[in-house]
C-alpha cells in the first residue's frame, strides 16, 4: 500500500474518532447553551405564587441553566500584608491586645482582628472629595471609591453594593468582592461617612485559595430560590417587592484557616432586606449552624 | 508538499484524540454522577434493644458494715437485674400491708435508676398501669418473705409484690454471694456524718455512696475512638457532597450545608441543627429514651463501658426538649472529658449532638499507675475551700450534689491519660481533685 493512501485512511479514522470523543465530551454543554431552565409555564406558575402571597418581582430572572462550584477562601493575607507594610514604612507603632493587633500613626489606626477583620480609624476624619461639607448622595459611591484609591485601601475585585444610613446617622457605603467574575458577598468593605468626612473603613476581604477537588454542579434555578424564600417567609402582610435575584457566593465569617463558600441566590427586597438561598440545597443560609459545645 | 500537509494533519489528529480521550476520562463529571443518591438512612450500627442497654445506675447490697456496690459488669448485678426486670410487670399498686413491709422489713438490696426506668402499657417492662417512671426498687425481707417494692418518681403510689419461691430463691442466693464477696464496702453520705469547718449548713441532694477505706485506682493511658469518617458524615448529611468544609485553625474540620453543622476534631464530634430548635410539642419520656438510644447507635455506636447516664427535660433554648448524656466507665469509675457525649432532641429530631469517647491504650506503659485515694472528707473540704475562693459566701449553704471516685481525661506530654480523681459537685460547681494529692484539675484542662 502506498504511504500517502495509508495516511489518508488514518486521517479519516482519527477525524472520526475525534468527532466521537468531542460529541461525548461536549454534548451536554452544547445542550446547556440552548437549554432554558425556566419555561414560560414555570414563569406563569411563579407569577401566580407571587401574587397569592403578596410579592412582586421587579427584576428579570436568569433563565439559563447555571452550574457552580464551592469557592475555597481564606482571610486575605495578601491585602493585610500590603497594608501592614505600608503602615510600618510610614513609621507606625504596633501593639497587641486581646482585640487584635494595632498599628498607629499620626492620622490613623489600623486594627487587625484574629478573624481577619481590618478596621481603619481616621483621626481626625478624612475629608471625602475636594472640599469639606456634604457629598451628594449620587456622588458618594464615586467619592468613596476615589478615597480608597488615594489611601491605598482599595482591594482587588471591589464592587459597589449599596449605601445605607446606620443608627448613628452615618452614611455607610457598602462594597462586596468579586472573584472569578462572580460576586462573593462574604467579602465586604464598608466606608463610614459623616458630614462629608470618612470616619472609618472596615474591610473583610478574602483570598481564593486551592481547595478540595472540583465539585461543579448544576444549581437550582432563580425561580426555585424565590419559591423557597416565599415558602419560608410565608405570605406578606404588606406587598414585598423583589428587586434583585443574583447568583454569587456567600457564607458567614469564620475564624478559620480556610473554608468553602457555597453558591447562593441573593434575593434583595425593596425594603433593603437581603436573603441568601443556597444554590445547591435551596436552603436558607443560617447564622448559627456551627456547633457550640454542649455542657 | 501534499504528503507533508497530510503528516502534519495526521499528527494533529493523533494528539487531539489523545487530549480528548484524557479529557473525557478525567475531566469534570456531570452533577448527577457527583451527587450520590444516598437517601437511605446510613447508620454506624443498628440500635440495640432497650433491654440490652438499659440498666440500673446503681445496685447496693446491704451488709453489716455498710453497702457493697457491684459493678455493672458483675454477673451478680446482671442476674439480679434480670429477675427484677422480669417481675416488674406483675407489681401491684399499693398492695395490702405495704406500709408494714416498708417500715419493718429488712432492706437487702436497692436498685437506683438514673435515668428513670420507664414502665407502662407500651413499654418493654409492661405493667398494667398508666405510664410510670421508677426511681428505685428495693428487695426487702419481711416476715421471711421476699418483697419487691418500686418507688415511682412521677406519682405517690408504691408498686410492690411478694416474690414467689422460684424468683425469691435465686435472688436471695445471688445477694448472699455478693454480700460474702471481699469487695470494698461503702457508706451512704448523710449530713450528720461529718462537720465542715466554717459551720456550713449542708444538704446532700442525691444518694451518695463513698468507700469506707481508701481505694486503689489505676492510672490509664487513653486513645480517642476512631471511626470511618465517610460513613459518619453520611449519618448526618443525606448528601454530604453538598456540604462545604471549613478548616479551623486548631485542625478541626467543620462540615455544613448552611442548615446543619458538624465539627470533627481528633477526639470529638459536635453537631447542631438549629432549624429544629423551635417546637410546640413535648416529646414523651419513653420516646426520648428510644430516640436517644437510636442516635448513639446511628452516630458512632456503643463502646464497651459506655452508659446512658442522664435523660432529663431541658430548658435549653426551648421547651419540649430532652437532654441525654452518656459516659464511659472504666472498672466501674466514670470518665470525665471536656466535651460531653450528649444529645438534645425534641419531637422534630436531633437538635444537637456531641461525642467524645476514649479507649484504653494498652500500647502505652505508664509509670506509677497505682493511686491510693485520699480521705473523702479531706477531698470535700478542699472542694468547699475552692468554691469559697471562687464565689465567697457560698459555703454558708452547701448543697452536695455528687461525689465519687472517677477518672478525668487529661493531657500529659504527648499522651492522654485517665487520671484518678475525686469528682465532687457542690452548689452546681464541678471539681476534679487528683485522687491522691487532691490537686485541682480545672475544667479547661480536661481533654
Amino acid at each position: 500500500m502506498n504511504l500517502g493512501r495509508a495516511k489518508l485512511i488514518l486521517i479519516i479514522a482519527f477525524a472520526g474518532l475525534n468527532l466521537f470523543l468531542a460529541y461525548h465530551l461536549f454534548w451536554p454543554d452544547f445542550g446547556r447553551l440552548t437549554r432554558v431552565a425556566i419555561s414560560a409555564e414555570d414563569l406563569n406558575n411563579l407569577e401566580n405564587m407571587l401574587e397569592d402571597n403578596n410579592y412582586r418581582l421587579q427584576t428579570t430572572l436568569d433563565r439559563s441553566v447555571r452550574t457552580a462550584n464551592f469557592l475555597t477562601v481564606s482571610t486575605s493575607l495578601k491585602f493585610q500584608r500590603s497594608l501592614i507594610l505600608q503602615m510600618l514604612q510610614d513609621g507606625a507603632e504596633f501593639s497587641y491586645t486581646e482585640d487584635g493587633t494595632f498599628y498607629r500613626k499620626k492620622d490613623r489606626t489600623v486594627m487587625i482582628q484574629s478573624t481577619g477583620l481590618i478596621k481603619v480609624l481616621f483621626t481626625p476624619p478624612q475629608i471625602l472629595g475636594q472640599s469639606s461639607g456634604e457629598v451628594e448622595q449620587n456622588n458618594l459611591n464615586y467619592a468613596a471609591e476615589q478615597f480608597l484609591i488615594n489611601q491605598s485601601l482599595k482591594p482587588e475585585g471591589l464592587t459597589y453594593n449599596y449605601t445605607e444610613e446606620n443608627e448613628s446617622g452615618e452614611q455607610v457605603v457598602n462594597y462586596y468582592q468579586v472573584i472569578d467574575e462572580l460576586p462573593v458577598y462574604a467579602g465586604s468593605l464598608k466606608v463610614y461617612v459623616t458630614a462629608g468626612s470618612v470616619q472609618a473603613v472596615e474591610i473583610y476581604w478574602l483570598d481564593h485559595v486551592e481547595g478540595s477537588p472540583t465539585r461543579e454542579m448544576e444549581v437550582i434555578t432563580a425561580m426555585e430560590a424565590i419559591k423557597n424564600l416565599i415558602r419560608d417567609l410565608g405570605p406578606a402582610p404588606e406587598e414585598r417587592i423583589i428587586t434583585e435575584v443574583k447568583l454569587g457566593h456567600f457564607s458567614m465569617e469564620y475564624n478559620a484557616e480556610k473554608w468553602e463558600i457555597p453558591p447562593v441566590w441573593r434575593i434583595v427586597l425593596q425594603n433593603g432586606q437581603i436573603y441568601y438561598i443556597n444554590a445547591f440545597t435551596g436552603n436558607f443560609e443560617l447564622k448559627n449552624v456551627i456547633p457550640e459545645q454542649l455542657n | 508538499m501534499v504528503e507533508k500537509i497530510k503528516s502534519v494533519v495526521l499528527a494533529i489528529l493523533v494528539f487531539s484524540s489523545l487530549f480528548l480521550t484524557y479529557q473525557l476520562w478525567y475531566s469534570k463529571q456531570p452533577a448527577e454522577l457527583i451527587v450520590e443518591d444516598t437517601y437511605e438512612r446510613v447508620i454506624m450500627e443498628p440500635p440495640r434493644p432497650l433491654d440490652e442497654v438499659f440498666f440500673p445506675s446503681l445496685l447496693t447490697i446491704a451488709t453489716e458494715d455498710g453497702w457493697i456496690i457491684p459493678d455493672r459488669e458483675n454477673s451478680g448485678f446482671k442476674a439480679i437485674w434480670e429477675v427484677v426486670r422480669n417481675s416488674i410487670a406483675t407489681l401491684e399498686k399499693d398492695p395490702q400491708n405495704i406500709a408494714a413491709v416498708i417500715a419493718e422489713g429488712e432492706k437487702l438490696a436497692v436498685l437506683y435508676f438514673k435515668p428513670l426506668l420507664p414502665a407502662g402499657q407500651d413499654y418493654n417492662w409492661t405493667i398494667n398501669y398508666p405510664s410510670l417512671r421508677i426511681s428505685q426498687i428495693f428487695i426487702q425481707r419481711h416476715e421471711n418473705q421476699l418483697w419487691m417494692v418500686a418507688i415511682a418518681a412521677n406519682e405517690e403510689a408504691i408498686y410492690a409484690r411478694e416474690l414467689q419461691a422460684d424468683m425469691a430463691n435465686p435472688l436471695e442466693g445471688t445477694i448472699a454471694v455478693l454480700k460474702d464477696s471481699q469487695a470494698v464496702t461503702y457508706f451512704q453520705l448523710s449530713e450528720d456524718l461529718f462537720y465542715l469547718s466554717g459551720e456550713a449548713s449542708v444538704v446532700i441532694q442525691d444518694p451518695i455512696f463513698l468507700p469506707t477505706e481508701p481505694l486503689i485506682m489505676t492510672r490509664l493511658a487513653l486513645k480517642p475512638e476512631t471511626y470511618n469518617r465517610d460513613q459518619l458524615l453520611k449519618t448526618f448529611f443525606v448528601d454530604y457532597s453538598l456540604a462545604r468544609i471549613i478548616e479551623e485553625k486548631d485542625g478541626g474540620l467543620i462540615y455544613t450545608d448552611g442548615e446543619k453543622g458538624l465539627r470533627l476534631t481528633s477526639s470529638s464530634i459536635e453537631y447542631s441543627n438549629p432549624r429544629l430548635e423551635q417546637t410546640l410539642v413535648n416529646i414523651e419520656y419513653y420516646d426520648a429514651l428510644v430516640n436517644c438510644n437510636n442516635y448513639i447507635s446511628y452516630h458512632g455506636g456503643w463502646l464497651p463501658g459506655l452508659r446512658l447516664e442522664t435523660l432529663e427535660m431541658t430548658g435549653w433554648n426551648q421547651a419540649g426538649a430532652y437532654a441525654g448524656q452518656w459516659r464511659m466507665y472504666f472498672s466501674g469509675y466514670p470518665l470525665f472529658t471536656s466535651i460531653p457525649t450528649k444529645v438534645i432532641l425534641n419531637d422534630r429530631g436531633m437538635v444537637h449532638f456531641s461525642r467524645s469517647l476514649y479507649h484504653i491504650d494498652e500500647s502505652i506503659q505508664l509509670d506509677n499507675t497505682l493511686v491510693e485515694t485520699a480521705n473523702w472528707l479531706e477531698a470535700l473540704e478542699k472542694a468547699v475551700v475552692l468554691l469559697d475562693e471562687e464565689r465567697a459566701g457560698l459555703r454558708s449553704y452547701l448543697r452536695v450534689e455528687a461525689m465519687r471516685p472517677a477518672y478525668a481525661a487529661v493531657n500529659i506530654g504527648q499522651s492522654i491519660i485517665a487520671e484518678p480523681v475525686w469528682f465532687i459537685q457542690v452548689n452546681g460547681k464541678r471539681f476534679f481533685l487528683k485522687a491522691d494529692s487532691l490537686a485541682q484539675i480545672k475544667e479547661g484542662e480536661l481533654m
